[in-house]
Protein backbone atom coordinates (compact mmCIF):
# COMPACT_ATOMS: atom_id res chain seq x y z
CA UNK A 1 0.00 0.00 0.00
CA UNK A 2 1.02 3.57 -0.51
CA UNK A 3 0.46 4.39 3.15
CA UNK A 4 3.83 5.44 4.52
CA UNK A 5 5.30 3.35 7.33
CA UNK A 6 4.95 5.24 10.65
CA UNK A 7 8.48 4.30 11.62
CA UNK A 8 11.29 2.57 9.79
CA UNK A 9 13.76 0.34 11.64
CA UNK A 10 16.70 1.93 9.84
CA UNK A 11 16.96 5.03 7.64
CA UNK A 12 19.47 4.17 4.96
CA UNK A 13 20.65 7.06 2.88
CA UNK A 14 23.49 9.08 1.46
CA UNK A 15 25.51 11.96 2.82
CA UNK A 16 26.92 14.09 0.00
CA UNK A 17 29.82 16.42 0.66
CA UNK A 18 29.43 19.56 -1.47
CA UNK A 19 32.82 20.74 -0.24
CA UNK A 20 34.78 17.91 -1.84
CA UNK A 21 32.59 17.06 -4.83
CA UNK A 22 34.61 17.87 -7.94
CA UNK A 23 31.73 17.46 -10.40
CA UNK A 24 33.32 14.59 -12.33
CA UNK A 25 30.01 12.75 -12.94
CA UNK A 26 31.61 9.42 -11.94
CA UNK A 27 28.68 8.73 -9.60
CA UNK A 28 26.16 9.33 -12.40
CA UNK A 29 28.06 7.18 -14.88
CA UNK A 30 28.72 4.30 -12.50
CA UNK A 31 25.06 4.40 -11.43
CA UNK A 32 23.99 4.16 -15.05
CA UNK A 33 26.49 1.36 -15.63
CA UNK A 34 25.40 -0.68 -12.61
CA UNK A 35 21.70 -0.25 -13.32
CA UNK A 36 21.99 -0.87 -17.04
CA UNK A 37 22.88 -3.90 -19.07
CA UNK A 38 22.20 -3.03 -22.70
CA UNK A 39 18.71 -3.04 -24.20
CA UNK A 40 17.50 -5.84 -21.90
CA UNK A 41 18.70 -4.04 -18.79
CA UNK A 42 16.43 -2.00 -16.60
CA UNK A 43 17.61 1.37 -17.91
CA UNK A 44 17.68 1.25 -21.71
CA UNK A 45 18.31 4.45 -23.66
CA UNK A 46 16.38 5.47 -26.72
CA UNK A 47 17.24 7.46 -29.85
CA UNK A 48 20.90 7.15 -30.88
CA UNK A 49 21.17 10.57 -32.54
CA UNK A 50 19.71 12.48 -29.59
CA UNK A 51 20.42 10.19 -26.67
CA UNK A 52 17.58 10.18 -24.19
CA UNK A 53 17.21 7.90 -21.24
CA UNK A 54 16.70 7.60 -17.54
CA UNK A 55 19.50 8.55 -15.18
CA UNK A 56 19.07 8.22 -11.41
CA UNK A 57 21.80 10.70 -10.74
CA UNK A 58 22.38 14.10 -12.34
CA UNK A 59 25.31 16.38 -11.50
CA UNK A 60 24.67 20.13 -11.83
CA UNK A 61 27.33 22.82 -11.53
CA UNK A 62 26.46 26.25 -10.22
CA UNK A 63 28.20 29.51 -9.51
CA UNK A 64 27.18 30.62 -6.02
CA UNK A 65 27.73 34.02 -4.46
CA UNK A 66 27.75 34.36 -0.69
CA UNK A 67 28.66 37.59 1.07
CA UNK A 68 30.68 38.77 -1.90
CA UNK A 69 32.56 35.50 -2.35
CA UNK A 70 32.02 33.56 -5.57
CA UNK A 71 32.59 29.83 -5.83
CA UNK A 72 31.75 26.86 -7.98
CA UNK A 73 29.35 24.37 -6.47
CA UNK A 74 29.05 20.90 -7.96
CA UNK A 75 25.72 19.45 -6.99
CA UNK A 76 24.83 15.77 -7.48
CA UNK A 77 21.05 15.32 -7.43
CA UNK A 78 19.34 11.99 -6.79
CA UNK A 79 16.46 10.52 -4.77
CA UNK A 80 16.59 11.62 -1.11
CA UNK A 81 14.42 8.71 0.16
CA UNK A 82 12.18 11.12 2.09
CA UNK A 83 10.51 10.14 5.34
CA UNK A 84 7.33 11.87 4.20
CA UNK A 85 7.54 10.82 0.57
CA UNK A 86 4.72 12.48 -1.40
CA UNK A 87 5.69 10.47 -4.49
CA UNK A 88 4.54 7.34 -2.64
CA UNK A 89 1.23 8.62 -1.28
CA UNK A 90 0.05 10.03 -4.65
CA UNK A 91 0.65 6.71 -6.45
CA UNK A 92 -2.73 5.27 -7.49
CA UNK A 93 -1.56 1.69 -8.00
CA UNK A 94 0.65 0.83 -5.04
CA UNK A 95 3.65 0.49 -7.37
CA UNK A 96 5.51 3.11 -5.30
CA UNK A 97 6.33 2.14 -1.76
CA UNK A 98 8.65 2.90 1.13
CA UNK A 99 10.24 -0.08 2.86
CA UNK A 100 9.50 -0.24 6.58
CA UNK A 101 12.80 -2.05 7.25
CA UNK A 102 15.19 0.57 5.89
CA UNK A 103 13.16 3.47 4.52
CA UNK A 104 14.23 2.96 0.89
CA UNK A 105 11.66 4.31 -1.60
CA UNK A 106 11.15 1.96 -4.56
CA UNK A 107 8.96 1.49 -7.64
CA UNK A 108 7.57 -1.94 -8.49
CA UNK A 109 7.95 -1.65 -12.26
CA UNK A 110 5.53 -4.55 -12.83
CA UNK A 111 2.70 -2.60 -11.21
CA UNK A 112 3.46 0.94 -12.43
CA UNK A 113 0.99 2.25 -15.03
CA UNK A 114 3.21 5.19 -16.03
CA UNK A 115 0.76 7.96 -15.03
CA UNK A 116 3.73 10.21 -14.05
CA UNK A 117 1.92 11.74 -11.06
CA UNK A 118 4.76 10.73 -8.68
CA UNK A 119 7.22 12.75 -10.74
CA UNK A 120 4.91 15.77 -10.42
CA UNK A 121 4.82 15.31 -6.63
CA UNK A 122 8.62 15.16 -6.22
CA UNK A 123 10.29 18.59 -5.90
CA UNK A 124 13.78 17.10 -6.34
CA UNK A 125 13.33 15.66 -9.83
CA UNK A 126 14.30 12.24 -8.53
CA UNK A 127 11.91 10.26 -10.70
CA UNK A 128 12.29 9.92 -14.43
CA UNK A 129 9.87 8.26 -16.82
CA UNK A 130 11.23 5.62 -19.17
CA UNK A 131 9.79 6.12 -22.66
CA UNK A 132 10.99 2.68 -23.70
CA UNK A 133 9.47 0.82 -20.76
CA UNK A 134 6.40 2.96 -20.11
CA UNK A 135 7.06 3.07 -16.38
CA UNK A 136 8.57 5.42 -13.81
CA UNK A 137 12.08 4.70 -12.57
CA UNK A 138 14.16 5.99 -9.68
CA UNK A 139 17.24 5.47 -7.53
CA UNK A 140 17.02 2.19 -5.61
CA UNK A 141 19.97 3.01 -3.34
CA UNK A 142 21.38 -0.05 -5.11
CA UNK A 143 19.25 -2.54 -3.17
CA UNK A 144 20.88 -5.23 -5.31
CA UNK A 145 24.32 -4.27 -3.94
CA UNK A 146 23.81 -3.24 -0.32
CA UNK A 147 22.15 -6.53 0.70
CA UNK A 148 24.02 -8.73 -1.73
CA UNK A 149 25.91 -11.52 0.10
CA UNK A 150 27.78 -12.46 -3.07
CA UNK A 151 29.63 -9.14 -2.99
CA UNK A 152 32.60 -8.48 -0.74
CA UNK A 153 31.66 -6.55 2.41
CA UNK A 154 33.41 -3.40 1.16
CA UNK A 155 31.41 -3.44 -2.07
CA UNK A 156 28.01 -3.52 -0.36
CA UNK A 157 27.47 0.19 -0.92
CA UNK A 158 25.62 1.99 -3.73
CA UNK A 159 27.59 2.16 -6.99
CA UNK A 160 27.79 5.97 -6.79
CA UNK A 161 29.46 5.76 -3.37
CA UNK A 162 31.89 3.06 -4.48
CA UNK A 163 32.99 5.06 -7.51
CA UNK A 164 33.36 8.55 -6.03
CA UNK A 165 37.07 9.48 -6.45
CA UNK A 166 36.76 12.48 -4.11
CA UNK A 167 35.19 10.51 -1.25
CA UNK A 168 32.30 12.99 -1.40
CA UNK A 169 29.58 10.35 -1.07
CA UNK A 170 28.91 8.37 2.10
CA UNK A 171 26.35 5.65 2.73
CA UNK A 172 24.91 4.51 6.04
CA UNK A 173 22.08 4.44 8.57
CA UNK A 174 21.00 7.97 9.42
CA UNK A 175 18.65 6.80 12.20
CA UNK A 176 21.61 5.61 14.28
CA UNK A 177 23.25 8.64 15.95
CA UNK A 178 26.50 6.67 16.35
CA UNK A 179 26.86 5.71 12.69
CA UNK A 180 29.72 7.27 10.71
CA UNK A 181 27.29 9.16 8.46
CA UNK A 182 25.32 10.59 11.41
CA UNK A 183 28.54 11.76 13.05
CA UNK A 184 29.64 13.35 9.79
CA UNK A 185 26.31 15.19 9.51
CA UNK A 186 26.58 16.40 13.12
CA UNK A 187 30.19 17.52 12.73
CA UNK A 188 29.74 19.29 9.39
CA UNK A 189 26.20 20.60 10.06
CA UNK A 190 24.60 18.69 7.21
CA UNK A 191 21.41 20.14 5.75
CA UNK A 192 18.17 19.03 4.11
CA UNK A 193 17.21 20.27 0.64
CA UNK A 194 14.04 22.43 0.56
CA UNK A 195 13.17 21.70 4.22
CA UNK A 196 10.24 24.17 3.93
CA UNK A 197 8.27 21.68 1.85
CA UNK A 198 8.24 19.22 4.74
CA UNK A 199 9.12 15.97 2.94
CA UNK A 200 11.87 15.23 5.53
CA UNK A 201 14.56 13.90 3.19
CA UNK A 202 16.83 11.16 4.55
CA UNK A 203 19.86 12.13 2.44
CA UNK A 204 21.88 15.02 3.81
CA UNK A 205 24.17 17.48 2.06
CA UNK A 206 27.31 18.82 3.74
CA UNK A 207 27.68 22.52 2.87
CA UNK A 208 30.95 23.76 1.37
CA UNK A 209 33.40 25.10 3.94
CA UNK A 210 33.54 28.90 3.92
CA UNK A 211 36.96 30.01 2.71
CA UNK A 212 37.79 33.42 4.20
CA UNK A 213 38.44 36.04 1.52
CA UNK A 214 42.20 36.67 1.08
CA UNK A 215 43.32 39.43 3.39
CA UNK A 216 44.79 42.57 1.83
CA UNK A 217 48.28 41.98 3.29
CA UNK A 218 48.46 38.49 1.80
CA UNK A 219 48.09 39.85 -1.71
CA UNK A 220 51.30 40.41 -3.70
CA UNK A 221 52.45 44.00 -4.14
CA UNK A 222 50.74 45.76 -6.98
CA UNK A 223 52.86 46.12 -10.11
CA UNK A 224 54.92 49.34 -9.91
CA UNK A 225 53.54 52.15 -12.06
CA UNK A 226 56.73 52.54 -14.11
CA UNK A 227 56.54 48.89 -15.19
CA UNK A 228 52.99 49.42 -16.42
CA UNK A 229 54.10 52.47 -18.34
CA UNK A 230 57.05 50.65 -19.94
CA UNK A 231 54.83 47.88 -21.18
CA UNK A 232 52.07 50.25 -22.22
CA UNK A 233 49.34 48.94 -19.94
CA UNK B 1 4.11 21.71 -16.85
CA UNK B 2 3.73 19.91 -20.13
CA UNK B 3 0.16 20.38 -21.44
CA UNK B 4 -0.64 16.77 -22.44
CA UNK B 5 -3.68 16.76 -24.75
CA UNK B 6 -5.04 13.50 -23.30
CA UNK B 7 -5.25 15.01 -19.80
CA UNK B 8 -6.68 18.29 -21.13
CA UNK B 9 -9.50 16.45 -22.97
CA UNK B 10 -10.04 14.21 -19.96
CA UNK B 11 -10.53 17.03 -17.46
CA UNK B 12 -12.71 19.11 -19.84
CA UNK B 13 -15.00 16.35 -21.12
CA UNK B 14 -15.29 14.27 -17.93
CA UNK B 15 -15.74 17.54 -16.05
CA UNK B 16 -18.62 18.58 -18.34
CA UNK B 17 -20.21 15.10 -18.17
CA UNK B 18 -20.05 15.02 -14.38
CA UNK B 19 -21.27 18.63 -14.24
CA UNK B 20 -24.25 17.60 -16.38
CA UNK B 21 -25.13 14.79 -13.94
CA UNK B 22 -24.86 17.23 -11.04
CA UNK B 23 -27.12 19.77 -12.77
CA UNK B 24 -29.52 16.97 -13.71
CA UNK B 25 -29.73 16.00 -10.03
CA UNK B 26 -30.36 19.59 -8.91
CA UNK B 27 -32.97 20.06 -11.65
CA UNK B 28 -34.71 16.83 -10.62
CA UNK B 29 -34.77 17.98 -6.99
CA UNK B 30 -36.24 21.29 -8.19
CA UNK B 31 -39.01 19.39 -9.96
CA UNK B 32 -37.76 19.89 -13.51
CA UNK B 33 -36.79 16.42 -14.51
CA UNK B 34 -36.61 17.35 -18.22
CA UNK B 35 -35.48 14.46 -20.40
CA UNK B 36 -33.56 12.28 -17.93
CA UNK B 37 -32.53 9.54 -20.34
CA UNK B 38 -31.02 11.99 -22.85
CA UNK B 39 -29.18 13.72 -19.99
CA UNK B 40 -27.79 10.34 -18.84
CA UNK B 41 -26.65 9.34 -22.34
CA UNK B 42 -24.82 12.60 -23.05
CA UNK B 43 -23.25 12.70 -19.57
CA UNK B 44 -22.03 9.11 -19.73
CA UNK B 45 -20.62 9.53 -23.26
CA UNK B 46 -18.68 12.65 -22.21
CA UNK B 47 -17.41 11.11 -18.97
CA UNK B 48 -16.38 7.82 -20.57
CA UNK B 49 -14.71 9.60 -23.51
CA UNK B 50 -12.75 11.67 -21.00
CA UNK B 51 -11.75 8.65 -18.94
CA UNK B 52 -10.63 6.74 -22.04
CA UNK B 53 -8.64 9.78 -23.18
CA UNK B 54 -6.91 9.88 -19.78
CA UNK B 55 -5.61 6.33 -20.27
CA UNK B 56 -3.84 7.50 -23.47
CA UNK B 57 -1.15 9.28 -21.46
CA UNK B 58 -0.37 6.16 -19.45
CA UNK B 59 2.78 4.21 -20.21
CA UNK B 60 1.00 0.93 -19.45
CA UNK B 61 -2.75 1.50 -20.08
CA UNK B 62 -3.62 -2.20 -19.72
CA UNK B 63 -2.66 -2.02 -16.06
CA UNK B 64 -5.03 0.91 -15.42
CA UNK B 65 -7.26 -1.31 -13.25
CA UNK B 66 -4.58 -1.21 -10.57
CA UNK B 67 -5.34 2.50 -10.09
CA UNK B 68 -8.50 1.63 -8.12
CA UNK B 69 -6.51 0.21 -5.22
CA UNK B 70 -4.86 3.13 -3.38
CA UNK B 71 -7.88 5.30 -2.53
CA UNK B 72 -6.64 5.64 1.06
CA UNK B 73 -3.82 8.02 0.11
CA UNK B 74 -4.07 8.93 -3.59
CA UNK B 75 -6.48 11.49 -5.07
CA UNK B 76 -5.94 9.93 -8.49
CA UNK B 77 -7.04 6.55 -7.18
CA UNK B 78 -10.03 8.12 -5.38
CA UNK B 79 -11.01 9.82 -8.61
CA UNK B 80 -10.95 6.49 -10.45
CA UNK B 81 -13.11 4.80 -7.80
CA UNK B 82 -15.56 7.74 -7.65
CA UNK B 83 -15.82 7.95 -11.46
CA UNK B 84 -16.61 4.25 -11.81
CA UNK B 85 -19.15 4.44 -8.94
CA UNK B 86 -20.80 7.41 -10.70
CA UNK B 87 -21.00 5.50 -13.99
CA UNK B 88 -22.53 2.44 -12.27
CA UNK B 89 -25.11 4.69 -10.57
CA UNK B 90 -25.84 6.31 -13.94
CA UNK B 91 -26.54 2.87 -15.42
CA UNK B 92 -28.90 2.02 -12.56
CA UNK B 93 -30.64 5.37 -13.04
CA UNK B 94 -31.22 4.45 -16.70
CA UNK B 95 -33.76 1.83 -15.51
CA UNK B 96 -35.42 4.23 -13.01
CA UNK B 97 -35.03 7.58 -14.77
CA UNK B 98 -37.57 9.40 -12.63
CA UNK B 99 -36.40 8.17 -9.21
CA UNK B 100 -35.50 11.36 -7.36
CA UNK B 101 -33.44 9.59 -4.69
CA UNK B 102 -31.28 7.91 -7.33
CA UNK B 103 -30.67 11.23 -9.06
CA UNK B 104 -29.60 12.79 -5.76
CA UNK B 105 -27.12 9.95 -5.17
CA UNK B 106 -25.87 10.35 -8.73
CA UNK B 107 -25.39 14.09 -8.26
CA UNK B 108 -23.50 13.47 -5.03
CA UNK B 109 -21.23 10.88 -6.71
CA UNK B 110 -20.53 13.30 -9.58
CA UNK B 111 -19.69 16.08 -7.11
CA UNK B 112 -17.31 13.78 -5.21
CA UNK B 113 -15.59 12.80 -8.47
CA UNK B 114 -15.10 16.47 -9.43
CA UNK B 115 -13.65 17.14 -5.98
CA UNK B 116 -11.21 14.22 -6.38
CA UNK B 117 -10.03 15.48 -9.80
CA UNK B 118 -9.31 18.90 -8.32
CA UNK B 119 -7.58 17.18 -5.38
CA UNK B 120 -4.98 15.63 -7.70
CA UNK B 121 -3.79 19.14 -8.57
CA UNK B 122 -4.38 21.03 -5.32
CA UNK B 123 -2.44 18.43 -3.31
CA UNK B 124 0.83 19.05 -5.20
CA UNK B 125 2.94 21.41 -3.09
CA UNK B 126 5.50 21.46 -5.89
CA UNK B 127 3.32 23.58 -8.23
CA UNK B 128 2.14 26.95 -6.81
CA UNK B 129 -0.35 27.52 -9.68
CA UNK B 130 -2.15 24.33 -8.58
CA UNK B 131 -1.60 24.21 -4.82
CA UNK B 132 -4.01 27.01 -3.89
CA UNK B 133 -7.62 27.60 -2.89
CA UNK B 134 -8.69 28.85 -6.34
CA UNK B 135 -8.31 25.59 -8.23
CA UNK B 136 -11.19 23.66 -6.64
CA UNK B 137 -13.89 26.39 -7.07
CA UNK B 138 -12.68 27.26 -10.59
CA UNK B 139 -12.60 23.66 -11.80
CA UNK B 140 -15.97 22.86 -10.20
CA UNK B 141 -17.48 26.11 -11.52
CA UNK B 142 -16.34 25.48 -15.10
CA UNK B 143 -17.50 21.85 -15.02
CA UNK B 144 -20.89 22.62 -13.48
CA UNK B 145 -21.56 25.59 -15.77
CA UNK B 146 -20.65 23.46 -18.81
CA UNK B 147 -23.04 20.84 -17.45
CA UNK B 148 -25.70 23.54 -17.04
CA UNK B 149 -25.43 24.71 -20.64
CA UNK B 150 -25.52 21.12 -21.88
CA UNK B 151 -28.57 20.45 -19.70
CA UNK B 152 -30.35 23.50 -21.15
CA UNK B 153 -29.44 22.34 -24.68
CA UNK B 154 -30.79 18.84 -24.07
CA UNK B 155 -33.98 19.76 -22.24
CA UNK B 156 -35.10 22.81 -24.24
CA UNK B 157 -37.68 22.14 -26.92
CA UNK B 158 -37.50 23.75 -30.36
CA UNK B 159 -39.89 26.49 -29.24
CA UNK B 160 -39.67 26.54 -25.51
CA UNK B 161 -36.86 27.91 -23.39
CA UNK B 162 -37.39 28.00 -19.66
CA UNK B 163 -36.57 31.54 -18.50
CA UNK B 164 -35.44 30.66 -14.98
CA UNK B 165 -33.22 27.79 -16.21
CA UNK B 166 -31.79 30.18 -18.81
CA UNK B 167 -31.03 32.75 -16.11
CA UNK B 168 -29.30 30.14 -13.91
CA UNK B 169 -27.10 28.99 -16.79
CA UNK B 170 -26.11 32.52 -17.85
CA UNK B 171 -25.19 33.50 -14.30
CA UNK B 172 -23.43 30.17 -13.69
CA UNK B 173 -21.22 30.57 -16.77
CA UNK B 174 -20.49 34.20 -15.88
CA UNK B 175 -19.62 33.32 -12.27
CA UNK B 176 -17.29 30.45 -13.28
CA UNK B 177 -15.32 32.71 -15.63
CA UNK B 178 -15.19 35.56 -13.12
CA UNK B 179 -13.56 33.07 -10.73
CA UNK B 180 -11.19 31.97 -13.50
CA UNK B 181 -10.22 35.60 -14.20
CA UNK B 182 -9.55 36.14 -10.49
CA UNK B 183 -7.35 33.01 -10.57
CA UNK B 184 -5.42 34.42 -13.53
CA UNK B 185 -4.94 37.66 -11.61
CA UNK B 186 -3.80 35.75 -8.54
CA UNK B 187 -1.18 33.60 -10.30
CA UNK B 188 0.62 36.72 -11.50
CA UNK B 189 1.91 37.17 -7.97
CA UNK B 190 2.22 33.46 -7.11
CA UNK B 191 5.81 32.60 -6.20
CA UNK B 192 7.58 29.25 -6.06
CA UNK B 193 7.45 28.04 -2.44
CA UNK B 194 11.24 27.67 -2.21
CA UNK B 195 14.33 29.48 -3.47
CA UNK B 196 17.15 28.17 -5.64
CA UNK B 197 19.45 28.50 -2.62
CA UNK B 198 17.21 26.22 -0.55
CA UNK B 199 17.03 23.73 -3.43
CA UNK B 200 20.79 23.16 -3.24
CA UNK B 201 21.07 23.39 0.54
CA UNK B 202 22.71 26.83 0.68
CA UNK B 203 21.65 29.52 3.18
CA UNK B 204 18.97 32.02 2.13
CA UNK B 205 20.40 35.00 0.33
CA UNK B 206 22.91 32.95 -1.66
CA UNK B 207 22.87 33.93 -5.33
CA UNK B 208 22.78 30.87 -7.58
CA UNK B 209 23.63 30.85 -11.30
CA UNK B 210 23.79 27.87 -13.61
CA UNK B 211 27.30 27.01 -14.74
CA UNK B 212 27.06 23.61 -16.45
CA UNK B 213 23.97 21.52 -17.09
CA UNK B 214 24.13 17.86 -16.12
CA UNK B 215 23.44 16.75 -19.69
CA UNK B 216 23.73 18.24 -23.16
CA UNK B 217 20.43 16.88 -24.52
CA UNK B 218 16.98 17.37 -23.04
CA UNK B 219 15.48 14.86 -20.62
CA UNK B 220 12.14 13.80 -19.15
CA UNK B 221 12.28 16.38 -16.35
CA UNK B 222 12.87 19.28 -18.74
CA UNK B 223 10.12 18.15 -21.13
CA UNK B 224 7.51 17.33 -18.48
CA UNK B 225 8.23 19.87 -15.73
CA UNK B 226 10.26 22.48 -17.61
CA UNK B 227 7.48 23.57 -19.97
CA UNK B 228 6.36 27.18 -19.53
CA UNK B 229 4.10 29.09 -21.88
CA UNK B 230 5.53 32.21 -23.48
CA UNK B 231 3.87 35.11 -21.68
CA UNK B 232 2.55 36.92 -24.74
CA UNK B 233 1.10 33.70 -26.15
CA UNK B 234 -0.54 33.03 -22.80
CA UNK B 235 -2.13 36.51 -22.70
CA UNK B 236 -3.52 35.99 -26.18
CA UNK B 237 -4.81 32.52 -25.39
CA UNK B 238 -6.57 33.78 -22.26
CA UNK B 239 -8.71 36.01 -24.45
CA UNK B 240 -9.43 33.09 -26.79
CA UNK B 241 -10.46 30.96 -23.81
CA UNK B 242 -12.62 33.70 -22.31
CA UNK B 243 -14.21 34.53 -25.67
CA UNK B 244 -15.01 30.94 -26.65
CA UNK B 245 -15.78 29.74 -23.14
CA UNK B 246 -17.90 32.61 -21.86
CA UNK B 247 -18.49 35.69 -24.06
CA UNK B 248 -19.71 33.97 -27.25
CA UNK B 249 -21.92 31.39 -25.46
CA UNK B 250 -23.48 34.10 -23.27
CA UNK B 251 -23.99 36.30 -26.36
CA UNK B 252 -25.74 33.43 -28.15
CA UNK B 253 -27.89 32.75 -25.08
CA UNK B 254 -28.96 36.40 -24.95
CA UNK B 255 -29.83 36.42 -28.67
CA UNK B 256 -31.81 33.20 -28.23
CA UNK B 257 -33.75 34.72 -25.32
CA UNK B 258 -34.43 37.79 -27.46
CA UNK B 259 -35.87 35.36 -30.06
CA UNK B 260 -33.36 36.55 -32.66
CA UNK B 261 -31.87 33.10 -33.15
CA UNK B 262 -33.43 29.60 -33.29
CA UNK B 263 -33.18 27.85 -29.92
CA UNK B 264 -31.80 24.41 -30.56
CA UNK B 265 -29.00 25.01 -33.11
CA UNK B 266 -27.81 28.08 -31.21
CA UNK B 267 -27.61 26.21 -27.91
CA UNK B 268 -25.67 23.41 -29.59
CA UNK B 269 -23.19 25.90 -31.03
CA UNK B 270 -22.92 27.67 -27.66
CA UNK B 271 -22.17 24.35 -25.89
CA UNK B 272 -19.50 23.39 -28.42
CA UNK B 273 -17.82 26.80 -28.25
CA UNK B 274 -17.83 26.62 -24.47
CA UNK B 275 -16.09 23.22 -24.45
CA UNK B 276 -13.51 24.54 -26.95
CA UNK B 277 -12.92 27.55 -24.71
CA UNK B 278 -12.42 25.22 -21.76
CA UNK B 279 -9.86 23.21 -23.77
CA UNK B 280 -7.88 26.45 -24.28
CA UNK B 281 -8.32 27.32 -20.60
CA UNK B 282 -7.11 23.87 -19.53
CA UNK B 283 -4.10 24.07 -21.87
CA UNK B 284 -3.11 27.25 -20.03
CA UNK B 285 -3.76 25.61 -16.65
CA UNK B 286 -0.94 23.20 -17.46
CA UNK B 287 1.31 25.42 -19.57
CA UNK B 288 1.36 28.26 -17.04
CA UNK B 289 2.06 25.99 -14.08
CA UNK B 290 5.64 26.08 -12.83
CA UNK B 291 7.23 23.16 -11.03
CA UNK B 292 9.80 23.56 -8.25
CA UNK B 293 12.23 21.23 -10.05
CA UNK B 294 12.78 24.04 -12.62
CA UNK B 295 14.98 25.65 -9.94
CA UNK B 296 17.66 23.06 -10.62
CA UNK B 297 17.73 23.74 -14.36
CA UNK B 298 17.02 27.50 -14.38
CA UNK B 299 18.08 28.76 -10.94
Amino acid sequence: MTDLPTTTTRRLGLVIDLDTCVGCHACAVSCKEWNDGGAAGPLPDSNDAKPDGVWFNRVHSYEVEREGTFSTLNFPRSCLHCEDAACVTVCPTGASFKRAADGIVLVDEDKCIGCKLCSWACPYGAREYSESRGVMQKCTLCVDRIDNPSLAEADRVPACVASCPADARHFGDLSDPDSAVSKLVAEREGVDLMPELGYKPTNKYLPPRQVPPPSQSALPEATPDWLDQVFGR
Amino acid sequence: MNPALSVIFFTVFSGAGLGLLLVGAVATAAGRIGSPKAVLVVAVILTVAGLLSSTLHLGQPLRAWRAFSQWRTSWLSREGVAAVATLILAMVTWWFPTAEALWLLLGLAAAITLRCTAGIYTSLKTVPEWHNRWVLPVFSGLSISAGGLLWLTITSGPNDLDLSAWAWVVSGVALAWVLKSLYWRWIRSAALPVSAASAIGMPEGTEVKGLFKPHTETNYLMREMGYTAIRRHAEWLRWVALGLGALLPIGLLVLVQAKLLPIWPSLLVASSLMLLGQVAERWLFFAEARHVVQLYYRP
